[in-house]
């Protein structure tokens, strides 16, 4: 049989590059196939993921091409993706920077309309697409007043307008909770097999994701490492090239604070935006050196807490209070002092173009001395393995590398309470069980708080859970594997999962 | 900021709308007469209420164009110095031992009033035509008036990133507060945008480019000629008013060529004469 697509001793260099961030590759894939692609940050899955897609050359093409990529019997660098008989469509990382119109069903139509159909077939595909992804009803909707999962749904929506034979996913689910991208990754599986699409996936999930893949590529440098189904078993094959191995869970033992101050209090705390309730009642207190979870879908009111809890917005009702003293009694620069929070995506957290400008940004506004600012960086350079980039920019560094210097730029505040808001948020297995590491080392000098979906990661890095539903505490939790006992540990993720579901 | 205007669309064609507005503005840059302009912009209020535009809409409207309206009232009566050609009416006000006489030349009055009406006519006749027609359909006009799709797109993408970069500056304030940047304050604020203006543009550009391949990956300028979804057809109420735009574009093409003047049954002079004597 011959196959779909076929990728022929392919490399390519971006330009100024000496390094190819593919090399020779050769793969066949066939009709109908559903394969996951997987390896660590930086191996050229989503390199592969623009090539097949045909974006590279078609969008970005100042890079260098050897070899060949052939959809059907078309050569997908003379075709475009939108013109093959086998139409390639492709849904990148983040819904949200992807759509652009203001209306759902002017997103839907903006391919078709670009290929030059006739209105009413332009309609008739609005509306295949729209039922596809289960949408039907918001085709009058404006896209801002859509969620994370929906836009998400709008953007495969938008891709089989094209009535494609293969599509390709990058990282689809990477910042959505766990309830909503199971409903994503079901969703693939029924249009691929409604469809008869051959489906392409990279993903860091891929305890979920493999459930609907039937072909696990695992990429390392460029190069393929393994094609079996099978790898994500191999714990030791896994572990080497930071892949997550399927039934082993982060787990890792951690000791249960007793008898140490409260440092943080929070009493019946209550916030609404335009008139949309947030949070309701909160109420919980934070003890020294603890480090404390906090689980919620999308949209439960996590950030907005996490907002509340650094002095950035201000209570409506209700009180925060921090070593003794309400929040707002204290002044900016006393506040940097007790508490310090990572926004969630590491980019957003970035004001400098260099390195070393970014940590040093708070001594900068403190118009600190260059001797005291260089003894400062040096120390925090060292303490974060940060020393080699110092030079650096900003966004040259990698996704893990710039989370570092978000933080350590928190860090030379020397915060009491650190918040994380979603701190593992697109990173692959290695970056998570780094950041636990580091977590690990904080937690020894300072009181965590970290928010996030991942049930999995907030287990391993947390002693005690806090469950935020729809603005609302309802659970409070001491983790079980806070009891040393390894027996237990399945019960801590099951008993958050239970949590979770309820 | 408000992310999405509620939009209480007409049935009318846009296309007509937009000629409609045309003449009109055609029409009332052609009449100098205070009262007439006053009546215009009462009539273009009137359409305001027929199209049943939010009460909080029109108050913050006024709001918005007052402030601008009465310095450039006051600014040109007082400040407007005419060269007479023949003898204007001066109205005394003050004087001052060192300024000399301040007062207002009647003439110039009556300019800055009817100007006044004109501006508050235009504008108010542009919203209603904004609020009343749905940004999409918007599009699919530009592009029936062979306004070129590539501007088309941007306009479009131009009105969806506003909340996206009011939310990226938030998260900038945000990153910028917990590293000990006071925000608060006009000083603040100041000093704020100030440092945050280089991120902002460098987070903007760094978004477009993930834009950029979003609307690559569909194909954008891959075909010469795209076409629209929405099909546009005229009904009878559009030929209305199509109708009345014709009518308005042949008055003040009347005024211009002089055979209609209202110069000489000017209501507005009648009724000062009344009042001074």
């Amino acid at each position: 049989m011959n196959s779909l697509i076929d990728v022929e001793n392919f490399s390519y260099w971006y330009s100024n590059t000496k390094k190819p961030a593919l090399k020779d590759l050769n793969l066949k894939i066939n009709k109908g196939e559903r394969i996951l692609i997987v390896g660590p940050s930086g191996c050229g899955k989503s390199t592969l993921i623009l090539c097949i897609s045909g974006l590279i050359p078609h969008s970005y093409s100042i890079g260098k091409i050897k070899g060949n990529i052939t959809v059907g019997s078309e050569n997908l660098q003379s075709t475009p993706p939108y013109h093959l008989k086998n139409k390639v469509g492709v849904v990148l990382q983040n819904p949200s920077a992807q759509l652009f119109a203001l209306k759902v069903k002017d997103e839907i139509a903006f391919g078709p309309q670009n290929l030059g159909l006739p209105p009413d077939e332009i309609k008739q595909r609005v509306y295949f697409a729209l039922e596809a992804v289960g949408m039907e009803k918001f085709a009058e909707k404006p896209l801002t007043e859509l969620s994370m999962g929906q836009q998400q749904r709008i953007c495969i929506a938008s891709m089989l307008a094209f009535r494609p034979a293969i599509m390709v996913f990058d990282e689809p689910t990477s910042n959505i909770d766990l309830k909503t991208s199971r409903k994503i990754l079901e969703l693939i599986d029924q249009i691929s097999n409604s469809h008869n699409i051959t489906v392409i996936i990279t993903e860091h999930r891929t305890k979920e994701v493999s459930k609907i893949t039937e072909r696990v590529i695992v990429l390392n440098n460029g190069e393929i490492a393994a094609d079996d189904p099978q790898i994500l078993k191999d714990i030791t094959f896994c572990n080497k090239y930071g892949i997550q191995p399927i039934g082993v869970s982060l787990y890792r033992s951690l000791k249960a604070i007793k008898n140490s101050p409260r440092t943080l209090e929070v009493n019946n705390l209550s916030f609404s935006y335009d008139g949309n309730t947030v949070l309701t009642n909160v109420s919980f207190s934070i003890f020294e050196k603890e480090s404390v979870g906090i689980m919620g879908d999308n949209g439960s009111g996590k950030t907005t807490l996490a907002l509340l809890l650094a002095g950035i917005l201000k209570p409506k009702e209700g009180t925060i209070v921090i070593d003794g003293k309400p929040i707002e009694k204290y002044k900016r620069k006393e506040t940097i002092r007790k508490i310090g929070l990572l926004l969630q995506n590491p980019d957003d957290n970035i004001l400098t173009t260099k390195v070393s400008n970014e940590i040093l940004y708070a001594p900068w506004i403190q118009r600190l001395s260059d001797d005291e600012k260089a003894i400062i960086l040096r120390d925090i350079l060292d303490k974060m393995d940060l020393i080699e980039h110092r030079n650096k920019g900003s966004f040259k560094i990698s996704y893990g590398e710039r989370e570092r210097v978000a933080l350590s730029a928190l860090l030379v505040s020397k915060p009491k309470i650190l918040i994380f808001d979603e701190p593992t948020t697109g990173q692959d297995y290695k970056h998570k069980r780094l950041f636990i590491n580091l977590a690990q080392k904080l937690n020894e000098t300072h009181t965590l708080i970290t928010i996030s979906h991942d049930l999995e990661f907030l287990s391993a890095i947390s002693t005690r859970t806090l469950v935020l539903d729809n603005g609302k505490i309802t659970a409070n939790q001491v983790n079980q594997n806070t009891a040393q006992n390894d027996s237990k540990r399945v019960t801590t993720e099951s008993v958050l999962h239970s949590l979770v579901e309820n | 900021m408000k992310e999405d205007l509620n939009y209480t669309t007409s049935g009318l064609d846009p296309r007509v709308k937009l000629i409609a507005s045309f003449s009109f503005l055609m029409l009332i840059t052609t009449i100098h007469d205070a009262f007439i302009l006053f009546l215009s912009f009462i009539a273009v209020l009137c359409a305001w209420i027929l199209a049943k535009l939010p009460v909080k809409t029109v108050v913050s409207f006024f709001k918005g164009i007052s402030l601008l309206l009465a310095f450039m009232f006051i600014s040109s009566t007082i400040f407007s110095r005419v060269m007479p050609k023949e003898q204007l009416m001066f109205i005394e006000i003050i004087n001052l031992p060192v300024f000399g006489v301040i007062g207002i030349y009647e003439e110039v009055l009556l300019a800055t009033i009817a100007f006044s009406f004109r501006t508050l006519s235009l504008v108010s006749v542009a919203l209603l035509v904004a609020l009343t027609t749905e940004p999409s359909k918007t599009v699919t006009v530009l592009r029936k008036l062979r306004f070129p799709y590539e501007l088309t797109i941007m306009v479009v993408i131009a009105i969806r990133f506003i909340p996206l970069i009011v939310d990226q500056w938030k998260k900038l304030t945000a990153v910028a507060k917990v590293r000990g940047v006071e925000t608060d304050g006009i000083r603040g604020r100041i000093k704020s945008i100030r440092r945050l203006f280089t991120p902002l543009i460098i987070h903007s550009i760094r978004r477009s480019a993930q834009l950029a391949y979003s609307l690559d990956a569909r194909g954008f300028r891959s075909a010469k000629n795209p076409t629209t979804m929405e099909v546009l057809h005229l009904k009878r109420s559009d030929f209305l008013l199509l109708i009345f735009a014709g009518a308005q574009i042949a008055l003040s093409v009347l005024i211009v060529l002089g055979v209609v003047s209202f110069q000489n049954f000017s209501i507005t002079q009648w009724a000062l004469n009344s009042i001074k004597f």
